[in-house]
């Protein structure tokens, strides 16, 4: 497992301990995406922020997840586990 | 409660920052300089608002020194064109919307993040009765004020499901090196617009951040409050 994959996962530990009706599945597949079946808008934010934070306690640096890149990007890095974690990768790299 | 000021070293800023921390809150306040009081219960950084590594680098640091945030107060304004539109620079433009619109956008999303898991948080932004009399002379400082209020009740409509409120306060014209930098006869004839024509208090802007910031207030959100009858 990457390190990204890691924190993503950290961050879903949180988000499903805050919002216990969440019940993210940590698997690169699960959608994220409330339209496409993912997970709701309210648990999206605090998933982003807890992993924003988890980046920020591992490694000391500060990120923004839903920086420019991603309007560029032709797929959301929003769309499973596993896509925000190669963002994540990117971000990181 | 956790307080985060922006402009804590001098005018309204400073005067919430000490009426906060006397009244027992962990008060954390910035600056582009360096802190210009000290007390028990106040904590201050020395950041450019604009620069947003600075500003998450912050809140990142109030994340671990307290594990969170209740309110945050964005105070920091500037006004450095008092000067007709058609002989104003692009670059005072520029800068006027750095400190007062973005910084306080920037300002507001890095602290959400932080109020978000507590489900509660109180963001209470600047304004000013310059964005709703129109004078000559202030287009600058009057538009960027004008985006502030239309920030503020968007922002409330994405963050509600948080907990967290979003309002701005309008002050009338408070004794503060940024009024006093007004010519005081044109002051005087703004003032006159008002349903009180005299200058507002320090004590007028605490009650209104007060009220607001009180857990019983979480009905009003997305609200631009004048003060002075404007």
């Amino acid at each position: 497992m990457s390190n990204s994959l890691a924190l993503v996962y950290q961050a879903v530990d949180h988000v499903n301990a805050q919002m216990p009706d969440a019940k993210i599945v940590k698997d690169p597949s699960t959608p994220l995406l409330d339209s496409e079946g993912g997970i709701d808008s309210l648990a999206l934010v605090n998933l982003v922020v807890a992993l924003e934070q988890a980046v920020y306690d591992e490694t000391e640096k500060s990120i923004t997840i839903a920086d420019e890149s991603i309007y560029s990007s032709p797929d959301s890095p929003f769309r499973t586990l596993g896509s925000l974690a190669q963002h994540l990768d990117k971000m990181l790299a | 409660m956790n307080i985060l000021i922006s402009g804590s070293s001098r005018g309204i800023g400073r005067y919430l920052a000490e009426h906060f921390a006397s009244q027992g809150h962990a008060v954390f306040g910035c600056s582009r300089g360096s802190a210009t009081w000290e007390h028990e219960r106040y904590v201050h950084f020395s950041v450019d608002i604009c620069d947003e590594g600075a500003v998450r680098a912050m809140l990142a640091a109030i994340r671990k020194r307290s594990g969170g945030l209740g309110a945050l107060v964005n105070n920091a304004a500037v006004n450095p064109a008092i000067a007709p539109a058609m002989l104003t620079s692009l670059a005072s433009v520029r800068a006027t919307f750095e400190t007062n619109v973005f910084a306080t956008m920037l300002l507001s999303r890095e602290a959400a993040k932080l109020m978000a898991p507590a489900r509660f948080g109180r963001i209470v932004n600047m304004s000013s009765m310059a964005a709703r009399h129109h004078v000559a002379g202030e287009s600058s400082y009057t538009a960027s004020k004008a985006a502030v209020e239309a920030f503020t009740r968007v922002f409330a409509k994405e963050v509600n499901a948080f907990g967290i409120t979003v309002n701005a306060v309008a002050p009338s014209a408070v004794p503060t090196d940024l009024s006093r930098a007004i010519d005081p006869a044109a002051l005087r004839d703004v003032l006159r617009r008002n349903a009180i024509p005299e200058p507002g208090s320090m004590e007028d802007v605490s009650n209104v951040v007060d009220w607001l910031l009180r857990a019983e207030s979480s009905a009003v959100t997305g609200q631009v409050l004048y003060l002075g009858g404007v």
